[in-house]
């Protein structure tokens, strides 16, 4: 939402009031306390794909685009993307920007920001994103004073392109020692404290500081009740509903079928209710995923448990699993004790994301639970989940068909329908999709989300008391 | 085996056998009560163990009964009532479990469904049937289950001591399982109660232990329910050790007095049979003609009976052999004297006949009384000529003087001999076969006149023709010198007697050669024997002691003397 209206709007709710209130409209400014209730975020953002991960990495380092939560894309470091042709995607950079360490931001930045999601050795699923892009054949068709226009060849049509570029893994960062981005804060001197980015390109935030505290989920709630921290990210407060953001960071385990067995998925679905996962395991707002989509992007299958097969031979293997995410190991420790009884002797390793993504990615693993923010678009979703699913030859085969349809509907729903046909020979199961749980005072107000389900935190606004 | 071995034996074994007798029966005594206090010990582990056991059940009842009656649970049932099963409830038994020394706690609805599990939280939402089962006998305290416990390696199943309790809250019925695992830390205290060693097994082996002993171990078990199992030992280490020291010092008091007694027997053995001894030796020496032998009279009882009866034995066999010697010597005379008056008789008979004739003539003027004369005188002088000779041998036979030894090489004398007889008379062939350097300590006449004798006597034997060997050789130490004729041999009953004197088989014989030849060899330490078979011939072994070969000087000599006419 404009910031501008958003101004208007706070600024009316406090008109049919007396002059005395007067002095309660909105107005830029105030320290808005944030309470995360999960470990701090690594900075690298292709590994900052946790809801408040991206979150908070979002407030310092935007990606060339956001998305709003009607899916539309607002260019944010360019000023224009735009179309030459199916394959060549033309962007407007803004002039005068300079990342926190007050480097300029140029073509350079860009490109070297995609070329490290993109080459091959990226241990990211997001490098599905840019799997129709050749960043290495990335140009600056023109740099003047007011403008650097770059140029972005494709090897085949793509549309879905320019959303994708907007994903917080895509954030560009700066080059240098100090990887600053450009965002609507900024860090500051005091630890846990970000400050106002005044020469934000959309226009400073209207608080001029923003507090950011790590704790639990208890001790974020009870500072949310204590008035110490007026917004919390990570509490499961509500149940989704139609308001809810979206549900797009999906977790999926993704298994090695050589090691697993060929009946893996048949004893997994007889056994483990995904009902059951978000019911008691997995914080709200979390919805049972059974497609390879989440409910957000493809309406779910009706479950059909199939039958329980007979016990084989005991077979021991070992779930991998994000440390740093609490419900990943309730859920791996669910998934333990249910395939338990199937004579499958499950044992634990939580590691941290980054060796967790590095196991992903040099296929070193038995089982694996892997949660990623999917783009709000069918078609780059499903490039990431058949990414995750490690098929990335499949990319080249999907894709293409797909892109050529030009119609956003059509590429939808072909999308879509790639992706209830290619869930069963993949090797990865979906199992819940989230949403970022958030609650805020009541002296906070314009709390929207973006099409990720992100809250925007540059447009809350901050209520005198 | 000797009198005196086994005496000391005897001694010996009448020393082992008591001890072999009681020692066994002594250790056996032992043994039984080393295990009778290990069983006791055991059996006090167990009731130790038993009481532990329910003293913890006791504890899990408690526990339980007081979570049932909190105020945590009670806010627990009201949010669940309110607002249905929740990730945010996840917990809540988990800090329920937390300070109450339990380490299993499940909050169950009515139907057997996990609402909240501290101590397998990822089992919510699912049936737990072992667990849920405690609830069927909720009145009877602590009951033993199998319980699943998860691990970073994965699920494991564990016995546990459960109670359970219910709680209501309206239409809502929750029931609270709790208590403790019988794990490695529940061995372990038992482990430090007992001393024992634990080992708790269920129903798939051994789950949990804690202690260590020395093998061999002594066992006891507590059964809690069907499937699970506290086995208690102890080390029977110590009863066999204190039983092998036992054995050992018992080997070592056997061996001990076996060696005690073998000696203290051997000692007393030898002073028992010294004088039996000293009469088996006296008894030898007297058999070899030491009459003179007195055993020492020192023993009393029956052996100094025995010493005296030996030594008045000894007395008479010296008396009587005495008066043997001197009648076989008187008899010996006696037989000489027949002898010599029969070989005397002889010639003189016809002595006496020509006498006789010659008177008879005389008185009757024979005219051929000269003649006659002639023929008596001749007749008579032969007659006279042989008693000479008869006396001549008798004389030599008594009178053999003491042989005058000295180095005398015999191979030498062998062969002087033979030359005399070179050549021999026809009819008679005389081999040799004499080793060189055979020397001998003799006097050189008697030795030649007993060669001479041999070899007479086999030229005698031989009546015309055949054939005489001499042969000499060393043989260990000894010169054995045979003289074997090819005559009509000596017949067996006489052979015994050919060396005794005036014993002749010839006609004509003295009868003393032989026994002068072996009388010469006897004087010498030698021996002079006869092997004989009728038509096969004879041959006379001299056998002496053989004597070193002389340095050459001394040699030269011998020759020399040899040499001298």
């Amino acid at each position: 939402m404009n910031r501008a209206m958003l101004a208007v709007i706070a600024a009316s709710s406090a008109l049919p009031c007396d002059d005395s209130l007067a002095a309660s409209r909105a107005r830029y400014g105030g320290n808005l306390r944030l309470a995360i209730a999960a470990r701090p975020a690594d900075a690298n953002p292709s590994l900052a794909d946790a809801p408040w991960d991206a979150a908070l990495l979002s407030l310092t380092a935007k990606p060339i685009c956001t998305l709003d939560d009607g899916r539309r894309i607002h260019p944010v470091l360019a000023s224009e993307i735009s179309w030459q042709g199916a394959i060549k995607l033309q962007i407007a950079l803004r002039p005068g920007l300079r990342f926190h360490d007050d480097a300029a931001l140029n073509a350079k930045e860009i490109l070297a920001s995609w070329s490290r999601l993109s080459q091959p050795s990226s241990k990211s699923p997001y490098r599905a994103l840019l799997f129709a892009a050749r960043p290495e054949a990335l140009r600056v068709a023109s740099a003047g004073a007011s403008q650097q226009l770059l140029e972005v060849p494709l090897t085949f049509a793509w549309p879905d392109l320019a959303a994708s570029l907007c994903h917080p893994a895509l954030a560009i960062k700066a080059a240098a020692e100090s990887r600053a981005g450009i965002g609507p804060f900024k860090p500051s001197s005091n630890a846990g404290e970000l400050e106002a980015n005044l020469g934000f390109p959309l226009g400073r935030p209207f608080v001029d500081r923003l507090s950011v505290a790590f704790t639990d989920e208890r001790g974020a709630a009870r500072r949310l009740a204590l008035r110490q921290a007026q917004v919390v990210f990570g509490t499961a407060g509500q149940r989704p509903s139609a308001d809810s953001p979206p549900a797009l960071y999906a977790t999926y385990l993704a298994f090695r079928a050589e090691r697993v067995g060929a009946d893996f998925r048949q004893a997994f679905d007889a056994s483990i209710d995904r009902g059951d996962l978000t019911r008691f395991f997995v914080p709200a707002p979390s919805v049972a995923m059974n497609a390879l989509l989440p409910p957000a992007l493809m309406p779910q299958p009706a479950i059909q448990r199939p039958p329980v097969p007979a016990p084989g031979v005991r077979r021991a293997l070992t779930l991998t699993f994000d440390q740093s995410l609490p419900e990943q190991r309730l859920v791996a420790e669910r998934i333990q004790v249910k395939l338990h009884d199937l004579k499958y002797a499950i044992a634990l390793r939580p590691v941290p994301r980054a060796q967790l993504r590095a196991a992903w990615a040099s296929g070193d693993f038995d089982l694996m639970l892997h949660a990623v923010l999917l783009p709000p678009f069918a078609a780059p979703a499903l490039a990431v989940a058949i990414e995750l699913a490690g098929a990335r030859e499949l990319l080249s085969a999907e894709l293409p068909a797909i892109g050529a349809l030009v119609d956003a509907g059509e590429r939808e729903r072909a999308a879509l329908e790639r992706a209830r046909a290619l869930l069963p020979s993949l090797s990865l199961i979906p199992l819940y999709s989230q949403a970022i749980g958030i609650q805020a005072s009541s002296e906070v107000i314009s709390l929207g989300q973006d099409g990720y389900g992100l809250p925007a935190l540059d447009d809350a606004i901050l209520l005198p008391q | 085996m000797r009198l005196r071995t086994r005496l000391a034996l005897a001694f010996a074994l009448l020393a082992v056998v008591p001890l072999a007798l009681v020692v066994p029966r002594a250790i056996g005594e032992v043994r039984g009560i080393l295990s009778k206090d290990l069983e006791s010990r055991l059996q006090s582990v167990r009731t130790v163990a038993e009481t532990a056991v329910q003293e913890t059940g006791r504890d899990a009842l408690r526990a339980v009964e007081e979570i049932a009656g909190s105020v945590a649970l009670e806010d627990f049932a009201r949010e669940l009532r309110a607002q249905g099963p929740s990730n945010q409830r996840l917990a809540v038994a988990k800090r329920l479990m937390d300070g109450r020394n339990l380490s299993v706690l499940s909050l169950f609805d009515a139907e057997g469904k996990t609402l909240s599990s501290g101590h397998l939280p990822a089992r919510v939402g699912d049936p737990d049937p072992a667990l849920f089962a405690a609830t069927q006998n909720a009145t009877q305290g602590a009951l033993p289950v199998l319980v699943d416990l998860r691990g970073e390696a994965g699920v494991h199943r564990y016995p546990a001591l459960v109670a359970a309790r219910s709680f209501e809250y309206g239409e809502l019925g929750i029931w609270v399982v709790g208590g403790r695992v019988l794990d490695s830390n529940f061995a372990d205290q038992l482990f430090q109660m007992t001393g024992a060693r634990v080992e708790i097994s269920d129903e798939d082996g051994q789950v949990a232990a804690a202690g260590e002993i020395a093998p061999p171990p002594v066992e006891t078990a507590l059964a809690l329910g069907p499937a699970v199992r506290i086995a208690l030992k102890l080390s029977r280490a110590p009863v066999i050790h204190t039983e092998t020291v036992l054995v050992r010092a018992f080997i070592a008091l056997i061996a001990f007095g076996l060696a005690l007694a073998a000696v203290l027997g051997f000692l007393f053995a030898r002073f028992i049979t010294r004088p039996i001894d000293a009469v088996a030796e006296a008894a030898t020496k007297i058999a070899a003609g030491a009459f003179d032998l007195k055993v020492p009279e020192s023993s009393s009882g029956e052996v100094g009976e025995l010493v005296r009866a030996f030594n008045r034995m000894t007395a008479e066999l010296q008396s009587t052999t005495q008066q043997l010697i001197a009648s076989e010597r008187v008899a010996a005379w006696q037989e000489v004297a027949r002898r010599l008056a029969h070989e005397i008789k002889n010639p003189l008979t016809p002595i006496k006949m020509s006498l006789e004739t010659l008177l008879a003539a005389s008185e009757r003027r024979e005219p051929s009384f000269d003649q006659l004369f002639k023929d008596s005188a001749a007749a008579v002088l032969e007659e006279v000529e042989r008693l000479r000779r008869i006396v001549d041998e008798f004389s030599q036979f008594a009178r053999l003087p003491k042989p005058q030894l000295a180095l005398v090489n015999l191979s030498e004398l062998s062969q002087q001999v033979l030359s005399l007889y070179a050549p021999p008379r026809e009819g008679v062939e005389i081999g040799s076969q004499i080793a060189p350097r055979v020397w001998v300590s003799a006097d050189r006449d008697q030795l030649t006149q007993l060669l001479l004798n041999l070899i007479k006597n086999a030229e005698e034997a031989l009546e015309g023709n055949g054939r005489i060997d001499v042969r000499l050789k060393n043989a260990a130490g000894q010169a054995v010198l045979e003289v074997a004729d090819s005559g009509k041999g000596i017949a067996l009953e006489d052979q015994a007697r050919i060396f005794e004197p005036y014993f002749t088989t010839k006609q004509g014989g003295s009868g003393l050669g032989l026994a002068i030849a072996r009388r010469i060899s006897q004087e010498h330490g030698g021996s002079l024997e006869v092997a004989s078979s009728p038509g096969a011939g004879a041959v006379f072994t001299l056998i002496l002691p053989a004597a070193a070969e002389p340095a050459a000087s001394n040699h030269r000599a011998d020759d020399r003397e040899q040499a001298m006419p």
